[in-house]
């Protein structure tokens, strides 16, 4: 029992030893934790961020960062036995302690002839006892962080002892720096088109007499010139594009809703002028808010009646039409609603103009009392940016004031023009409407060309948001589709497209296979969506929003399942003369597109794209990629 | 007596036998050394497996005294000795024997046993790796069984049946390198090294002079059966144990040091373990002691485990040796868990 005793005496003085040197270390490693904390605090202390008063959480967090590191400590136990083999192990007495400790707890189970054996260690391992030593298996060393902990220390020290000047304190309170942005460069292809863009809007907003838009359209010009220049950075592209974007903002988008809203109330009165032969083509401009020709429809019924050409029956039906046409502007709850919220607008801005009033007096008389002449300078130059936004409140309530007169005049107009029982005053009175519908025109031109501007505004970021987001490979994957395009070598089968996702017209567009026009139809059914190579659909649904970035597993696309509950409706062609065509392109895929035939098919295409582009109402991400896309196929010289 | 007493006479038995352990080997290793010069290590392996009831590869370039160290120990040990010396055409049959005709004196003719060069107690299989895999796999079964079936007919070999086989690591045209499974049937792989200057100058003036050492017998079967069952009497503790299974553990990608995940494909198996406990126990016996240590779990861990360890191509590639995988394994595992 006694070298039972001197055994545990010396696990348990081995315990001791292992148990203040993990507590040094822990502490040690949670002491650089606690003097980081404390040097933060001397930090904000100095620099005059923080008080004496606030002191208090730091010293807190300090001390609780080494009582961490002391309890952390003193939760680690060891095993007896593990104890007892590193005695035996710093010792040298080849496992003598431990094996003895647990024979002597195996023993009274241990198989017979074992049992001499474990006797005979046991008494060994109480002869060589004399050797053990706790000393020599816990020897006592520096903990591993003391000297990164002694270098903060020296400097906590040091940084204490720092005096600061109270003047400079707040100078060297933390900042956050400006980050440098690197430059954004464009390759010049790529905007060339947002450039021939540009121009044409420029055009019509010279030919609309819209200074307000040339004047936006400029600073566009500014900033694509930049950016050709590789002069702008990613944040200055941002700051400028929010600049422009605010002159067209919510306000412009209030008109252009309402003129939405007035094409729509038109184009139910338009209703009124379809009973008849004569004024059909002016119902159908109307429907399709197309009031470009519906004023030149309407020049056309004034010519007729001018030449005698317009029967009387014809001259009745045409006052039946404005009058019911009339009606439907004056009564229905459409232009009710329009009416209202046109008021409601005028009543708004109105007030916030009063307000901007009272704000601009107030400003005026802080600037005649300042004394200081660089506050003085502040204030006007304050006082001016208030004159302008008021400037602009006013150009608006003019618009929305404009708005409400061009439909009230309209309908005015039609029921004078309907009234009329003579031809000279009908004469007068028709012309008296065209004009009113070709000022009308006007006002639905100037708010598309803004609205066009502010969406190839928006194109144009999208366009460099994508050219961010690209990976180094994808300037790879479009250089091997110009080659293919150009013949220089083979395709890639399947690159462009991702499998099962049916995301740009199946595997591969389309215009791959021959492309055929439908007759009688508008759009090409070469571009129809979903469409395989040589015709065959993609495995996924087709129509996706998004282009393909990976190879397809089958490059000839697997047919569509047909499993789900559909409905076939069997939809005829329109038996009629119209502007069909029924075109093969005869063009080798894997060898290059074909040249001439492609190039004028293109031609058609491209047309038909920026006429979708301009009309619809389509969100910039998918306008990236049908523009993309339209870059893609165009062909080389 | 009382309990005490015949509790404490056991104990002095069990030194005793310990002793006379160490004595016996003493004398052995002494033996052989007599003709034998250095090779310490590969003597020592080549007991070891006689008293581990197991069997051992000797690797090594020609000329180094393979054949002659494992005739020394037949002769010392008073065991019946074979040396069969491997080649392409050697037959299944030319180890294991064969059933010939004989025709007694009345002239009846009947099938007789012959038997082979495998029924001895130590079977040289020199160049092991120059025949078929049929013949190999003829001699590795008869290791593994310690018998031989011909014909229906189970032959038991008697014991002790150690085999040493040799192989030479840099002709290998025209070999068939032991399969890994055959390999596994090894319990030591002992590579046998080229003698350093003093001892080439030992071996000079032994062999190149008219008198030539002559050994004699210092232990028989009987006493080599008695110290087979004293090493296996010999108790682990249970945290040795653990830490020799953690190295056989670490000799596997899943579990061990950067070294094996990279150059390893498969670990030792637990014959590989068995391997090293025997070895570890007759170690503490000759270091006269009475349980194994992490000591010598360590010192019989590279021949138990270094054929065992089957590297991938990268590792065969950089020409790493397992002796290098297992340094690293030891140097990693800790004895504490």
């Amino acid at each position: 029992m006694g070298q039972q005793d001197r055994l545990k005496r010396i696990i348990r003085r081995t315990a001791f030893r292992l148990k203040l040197q993990r507590v040094a270390e822990r502490t040690a490693t949670t002491g650089l934790l606690a003097v980081v904390t404390l040097m933060l605090g001397l930090y904000y202390l100095k620099t005059g961020v923080l008080g004496w008063s606030d002191m208090w959480v730091f010293g807190l967090i300090a001390s609780s960062w080494i009582a961490t590191g002391v309890v952390w400590g003193l939760t680690i136990h060891d095993a007896a036995d593990a104890l007892a083999a590193r005695v035996d192990a710093a010792c040298g007495l080849h496992n003598a302690l431990s094996s003895a400790l647990l024979f002597s707890a195996e023993l009274p189970h241990a198989p017979d002839d074992q049992k001499p054996f474990m006797e005979a260690e046991i008494r060994r391992a109480a002869n060589i006892m004399d050797q053990a030593s706790a000393r020599k298996a816990v020897p006592f060393q520096w903990p591993r962080d003391t000297v990164p902990l002694t270098v903060l220390l020296a400097v906590l020290v040091g940084f204490a002892a720092m005096r600061i000047p109270q003047s400079q304190a707040r100078a060297v309170q933390p900042r956050i720096k400006r980050i440098v942005q690197p430059r954004i460069h464009i390759d010049e292809a790529l905007i060339r088109e947002y450039q021939e863009e540009l121009q044409d809007l420029k055009e019509q907003a010279h030919k609309l007499k819209d200074e307000q838009l040339e004047k936006f359209l400029r600073k566009q010009q500014k900033l694509l010139d930049d950016l050709r220049r590789g002069k702008l950075s990613k944040r200055d592209f941002l700051k400028r594009y929010n600049q422009l974007m605010k002159q067209f903002g919510k306000r412009q988008e209030q008109l252009g809703r309402n003129i939405e809203k007035m094409n729509e109330l038109l184009s139910k009165a338009g209703k009124s002028f379809e009973k008849t032969k004569l004024t059909r083509k002016l119902a159908q401009a109307l429907e399709e808010k197309n009031m470009e020709q519906a004023a030149k429809e309407m020049q056309k019924l004034l010519h007729k009646l001018q030449t005698g050409k317009m029967t009387n029956a014809q001259k009745r039906q045409l006052r039946k039409a404005l009058r019911k046409a009339a009606e439907v502007l004056q009564k229905h709850k459409l232009a009710r609603q329009l009416d209202q919220a046109l008021r409601r607008q005028e009543q708004r801005i109105k007030e916030q103009m009063q307000r901007m009033d009272k704000q601009i007096s107030r400003a005026k008389q802080q600037a005649r009392k300042a004394t200081n002449p660089e506050q003085r300078k502040q204030m006007e130059r304050r006082l001016n940016e208030l004159k302008n936004r008021r400037r602009r409140m006013q150009q608006h309530q003019q618009r929305l004031a404009a708005q409400r007169r061009a439909l009230q005049t309209l309908q005015r107009q039609m029921k004078q023009t309907a009234g009329q029982k003579t031809d000279p005053k009908l004469m007068a009175e028709l012309q008296k409407l065209m004009r009113q519908m070709q000022r009308y025109q006007h006002q639905v031109a100037r708010s598309n060309a803004r609205s066009q501007a502010k969406m190839s505004l928006k194109d144009l970021r999208e366009l460099l948001k994508r050219l961010r987001a690209q990976k180094p490979g994808r300037k790879g994957r479009i250089n091997d589709f110009f080659n293919r395009a150009r013949g220089r070598r083979g395709g890639r089968g399947g690159r462009s497209g991702r499998p099962g996702g049916g995301r740009q017209g199946g595997r591969r567009p389309g215009g791959l296979g021959p492309i055929q026009l439908q007759p009688g139809g508008t759009r090409p059914g070469g571009l129809q969506r979903g469409q395989g190579r040589n015709g065959s659909q993609g495995p996924g649904r087709p129509g996706g929003h998004k282009a393909g970035s990976r190879p397809g597993g089958d490059v000839n696309g697997r047919p569509t399942s047909l499993d789900g509950e559909r409905h076939e409706h069997y939809v005829p062609g329109r038996q009629q003369k119209g502007p069909s065509a029924d075109q093969v392109v005869r063009g080798a895929a894997d060898k290059g597109f074909t040249s001439v035939n492609y190039r004028k098919l293109y031609v058609r295409y491209r047309k038909l794209q920026k006429q979708i582009l301009q009309e619809e109402n389509i969100p910039p991400g998918y306008r990236y990629y049908v523009r993309r896309y339209f870059k893609l196929i165009r062909p080389r010289k | 007596m009382d309990n005490a007493e015949q509790g404490d006479n056991a104990i002095k038995e069990v030194e005793a036998q310990v002793k006379a352990f160490g004595d016996d080997i003493l004398r052995l290793t002494n033996e052989v050394g007599k003709v034998i010069v250095g090779m310490e290590t590969v003597v020592e392996g080549a007991i070891a497996c006689l008293l581990a009831d197991g069997h051992a590869l000797l690797e090594g370039v020609p000329g180094l005294g393979k054949t002659m160290l494992v005739r020394t120990l037949a002769e010392a040990l008073s065991l019946e000795f074979s040396r069969v010396q491997f080649t392409p055409d050697l037959m299944p049959a030319d180890i294991l024997g064969t059933n010939v005709i004989q025709e007694d004196e009345t002239g009846a003719r009947r099938f007789e046993f012959q038997k082979g060069p495998v029924f001895c107690h130590i079977l040289l299989a020199d160049e092991i790796n120059r025949a078929t895999p049929k013949t190999q796999s003829a001699l590795l079964e008869a290791m593994q069984e310690k018998s031989v079936t011909i014909a229906n007919h189970t032959y038991v070999l008697e014991r002790p049946f150690l085999v040493l086989a040799t192989q030479n690591p840099l002709e290998m045209e025209g070999t068939y390198p032991l399969p890994e499974a055959q390999l596994d049937r090894f319990l030591y792989k002992l590579n046998v090294q080229f003698p350093t200057r003093d001892q080439l100058h030992t071996i000079m003036d032994r062999t190149t002079q008219s008198e030539v050492p002559s050994v004699s017998p210092v232990l028989d079967r009987t006493r080599i059966m008695e110290l087979r069952q004293l090493v296996r009497q010999v108790p682990v503790s249970k945290h040795v144990q653990d830490y020799l299974l953690r190295i056989l553990e670490a000799t596997h990608p899943e579990h061990g040091p950067a070294a094996t995940r990279k150059y390893v494909r498969y670990g030792a198996s637990p014959r590989g373990a068995q391997g090293m406990m025997l070895g570890a126990k007759i170690r503490a016996l000759l270091d006269g002691r009475y349980a194994v240590s992490c000591d010598d779990v360590r010192q019989v861990a590279a021949p138990s485990l270094r054929h065992r360890i089957i590297l991938n191509f990268e590792g065969e590639a950089e020409g790493v040796a397992t002796d290098d995988i297992i340094t690293e394994i030891l140097s990693e595992i800790s004895e504490q868990a």
